[in-house]
């Protein structure tokens, strides 16, 4: 009885730990290498406004290259919200070897939602404490029978 | 297998869930750590001297390339290997950003000189991308002096660059001039967010940037 105990406690508490490591490691491996070769397409939602510039042609490298013809986002941090035209600079509109220098800080992260990344530390968490109950109570219950016997 | 056996099974294996859980989720946090460097203020006038602060003054001077549009970036220590698309400047005067979208490549700011030109040409990239996850720079801030950089370029040549500078500097006092101003040389600038989020939740109060020069023999 008190062996039979123990083994399902101990296979309680390794179902948590394979189900919280097993998201841990998905979303912590899913990291830049994603984007090797992908070819994004239109930017949605919030970045609705840029018109998309010039893409890249065929590249004529010996490394396989997407040629990406995505519209960028409009910065959003300076508050502009769509519509607006590109303005493609030149490299002749000005004496610098940055031909129009861009004005403000570009905002290139948009935070992760709760819905996908973070979501996946909250299952981990999740798992922590279920295992944590887990043990705690078999703990509980090896001593009380212990205690009886 | 005694009772006294069974609570210490329990106490390790829930202390190899939380150290597994925590060891994890320090990946994503730490993307954007570092340290913050306050710089000159944001619009301030564009300087032209030559010469980069902080850059390695080693002597041998890298030859310079023919202007190319990069198609591709590969920085193998973070593990970075991504198209390049082309950005502008939107009505507001801020550079555009790659798309908001799973797997949104790097961009380079085509106002900039080409990767292996004289000057410094700027490539940017998300660090996160919202619901889609990962940046294709959520790394770059581990990047440190010496880390290589190499942009594929649409003519077939390609331009190594080794890093000298990785800083993080507060939005609000972004270093334009130390960014796009003249340099005496070919320069890389890689650029996206970091530090911790702003009042918003969606964004970032930090951008890192790194600041590489071109190897010589290109």
């Amino acid at each position: 009885m008190r062996t039979s105990v123990v083994i399902t406690s101990v296979a309680l508490a390794c179902t948590v730990v394979l189900g919280g490591a097993g998201s841990a490691l998905a979303a912590s491996g899913s990291a830049p290498a994603a984007a090797t070769s992908a070819t994004p397409t239109a930017a949605p939602g919030a970045a609705t406004s840029a018109t998309p510039t010039a893409a890249p042609s065929a590249a004529t490298s010996g490394t396989p290259s997407a040629a990406p013809s995505a519209s960028p986002s409009q910065a959003g941090g300076s508050g502009g919200v769509g519509g607006t035209p590109t303005v493609a600079p030149s490299q002749s509109a000005a004496s610098g070897q940055v031909g129009a220098v861009p004005s403000g800080a570009p905002d290139t992260g948009v935070a992760p939602v709760a819905g996908q990344g973070a979501g996946d530390t909250a299952v981990t968490e999740a798992a922590v404490a279920g295992a944590v109950l887990v043990g705690g109570a078999g703990l509980l219950v090896l001593r009380r029978r212990k205690t009886r016997a | 297998m005694s009772v006294k056996y069974a609570g210490a099974w329990l106490a390790v294996l829930s202390l190899a869930v939380v150290s597994l859980a925590s060891g994890c989720a320090a990946d994503s946090s730490s993307a954007v750590g570092a340290s913050t460097v306050a710089s000159s203020p944001a619009g301030a006038p564009l300087q032209t001297p030559v010469g980069t602060p902080g850059a390695p003054a080693d002597g041998t001077s890298a030859r310079a390339l023919a202007r190319s549009a990069p198609v591709r970036l590969e920085i193998p220590v973070i593990g970075v290997d991504t198209p390049v698309m082309r950005l502008g400047l939107d009505a507001d005067g801020t550079v555009q950003v790659p798309p908001i979208e799973a797997n949104a490549p790097a961009g380079w700011y085509q106002g900039s000189p080409t990767p292996g030109q004289v000057g410094p040409s700027v490539i940017l990239a998300h660090v996160t991308v919202g619901q889609f996850g990962n940046g294709v720079f959520l790394h770059l801030a581990r990047l440190r002096s010496g880390d290589r950089v190499t942009v594929r370029l649409q003519d077939g040549a390609s331009a190594a660059f080794t890093v000298y500078k990785v800083q993080t500097v507060s939005k609000a006092q972004f270093p334009t001039s130390e960014v796009y101003g003249n340099v005496d040389r070919p320069e890389l600038r890689l650029i996206t967010c970091g530090g911790p989020r702003d009042s918003s939740g969606h964004g970032y109060l930090d951008n890192v940037l790194v600041f590489a020069s071109l190897d010589p023999g290109e």
